[in-house]
């Protein structure tokens, strides 16, 4: 397998983050999948991304983060607007 | 988990300004390991966990809160831009780059797993 990719493919994972959340355009969504049937690279990058983003949302991680250390660390990062938001 | 401190007399918008870099060099994927059929327990060890953290907390700061306000908060897209003033389409760019950096880093973990698994 090439340890490269190439500028089409570099076009379309432009496109990836956005067909992973669905919102990606049907036309744009179609020729992506196109591509991936016979670009092993671009569908290792989607499989891994999409994995990526699973273990994120992991209960195990979820369950890490302490109420009062969310709340600390949004305000850290000066979003207390949103917590009131939640909360109210 | 640290947070870097941000300069408060810079505004996010200013920042995103600043910071905007729709080049698409910077989210080049490098590594090609397909590491996602592993087991939940072994990508998840304590190393694992602790990688994953440290990535996130690694990441820039406007990439970081649109990261955490999309994928762990699991706000929308809508939601993430008016929360931080932005724009969807900046946070949308935000988010690729935040998801293909953390998918880089993750990649270049497992892959030696895969090796060690092929051994």
């Amino acid at each position: 397998m090439n340890d490269h990719i190439h500028s089409r493919c570099e076009e379309l994972l432009g496109s990836l983050s956005a067909y992973i959340d669905g919102e990606l355009a049907p036309a744009l969504c179609q020729e992506l999948e196109k591509h991936l049937e016979g670009c092993d690279n671009c569908r290792i990058v989607l499989n891994t991304t999409k994995r990526t983003i699973e273990l994120v949302h992991s209960p195990v991680e979820k369950s890490d983060l302490p109420e009062d250390v969310r709340e600390r660390l949004f305000k850290r990062l000066n979003l207390d607007d949103y917590l009131k938001h939640q909360s109210g | 988990m640290l947070i870097r401190k941000r300069k408060p007399e810079v505004s996010l918008e200013q920042e995103a300004q600043e910071g905007e870099a729709e080049n698409i060099e910077e989210l080049k994927p490098t590594v090609f390991a397909d590491w996602s059929g592993l087991p939940e327990d072994r990508l998840l060890s304590a190393e694992g966990k602790a990688l994953l953290d440290g990535a996130i907390t690694s990441l820039p700061y406007l990439l970081r809160v649109v990261f955490l306000l999309r994928d762990i908060e699991g706000l929308s897209i809508k939601e993430t831009a008016e929360t931080l003033d932005l724009t969807e389409t900046n946070v949308k760019t935000r988010l690729l780059r935040a998801r293909m950096y953390l998918r880089e880093r993750l990649s270049a973990y497992y892959a030696e797993h895969l090796q060690e698994e092929e051994r």
